[in-house]
């Protein structure tokens, strides 16, 4: 099973790669920082390209936006929710 | 079911000689539809082939992104025919054209703004006398944003291929 630190390095980068932010390092992403608003600075369309990166890389479908709130509050969130949809897909 | 310039107009604000689709074909209503342009050297179109790259006389890509974006914007507000089209007839009749009432498409009644227009790539032209067809898929949806994927066409072959994406926003909320 894959280790939280490694999905979370992962996940660093599909958000540079998917949201086009080649001016960022995948360090400079905190994992507790708010993805959007003050922490990353992701806006509401930038969500809707991620929901789409979930479904392609891990067959993970986000809803709607209450789901979505509580997986992209910060990557820490994101990664354990992916590990929890993971789990109950397999 | 087809629909006619007609009925577009009543449906998103886009008016000649900035609408850019002469028909849209629903293949599902909220999700897939076909909207074509004949490209006829008359009115805005002339002003294109005149005066861009006018050797070529060619549709500019960022029109064929627009009339892409009509098309959606069409797709996600088309009313459904009320239950007095009869089966069989795919032409719409502007007076049997009903909007949401039915419920056979939750998006009627809105209107989809476009916010973000996603790595277009162009391989061919689109050339005055063609008949330009785009091609809109729904991707996903999340909240109020709707990813629609795009090809445009030209007899078949596929000439560019993107997405945009819209905020769709209820006209009933709004007034």
């Amino acid at each position: 099973m894959e280790d939280r630190n490694e999905l979370i390095s992962k996940l660093k980068l599909l958000i540079i790669e998917s949201l086009q932010m080649e001016d960022i390092e995948p360090a400079e992403i905190e994992v507790d920082a708010p993805l959007f608003g003050n922490g990353l600075g992701l806006d509401s369309i930038d969500a809707l390209e991620l929901v789409v990166t979930l479904e392609k890389e891990f067959g993970i479908i986000i809803p709607d936006e209450d789901v979505g709130k509580e997986a992209f509050a910060s990557l820490g969130s994101l990664a354990d929710f992916v590990l929890r949809e993971r789990k109950d897909l397999s | 079911m087809r629909f006619t310039a007609e009925d577009i107009v009543k449906v998103i604000p886009h008016r000649p000689p900035f609408l850019l689709i002469d028909s849209v074909e629903v293949v599902e209503f909220g999700k897939c539809g076909v909207g074509e342009k004949e490209l006829i050297g008359d009115g805005a179109f002339g002003d294109f082939f005149d005066t861009y790259l006018p050797e070529k006389r060619v549709m500019p890509g960022p029109m064929i992104i627009e009339a892409a974006a009509q098309t959606a914007a069409f797709v996600v507000a088309a009313p459904t025919a009320n239950s007095s089209h009869k089966d069989g007839d795919s032409t719409s009749d502007p007076s049997t054209i009903s909007n949401s009432s039915t419920g056979q498409n939750d998006s009627a009644n809105s209107m989809g703004y476009l916010v973000k227009i996603g790595s277009f790539s162009f391989d061919k032209y689109a050339k005055e006398g063609d008949v330009l067809s785009l091609h809109v898929t729904l991707d996903t949806v999340f909240g109020a944003l709707h990813k629609f994927d795009v090809k445009a066409k030209v007899s078949d072959v596929e000439i560019a291929r993107g997405s945009l994406t819209f905020s769709v926003v209820s006209m009933m909320a709004s007034g």
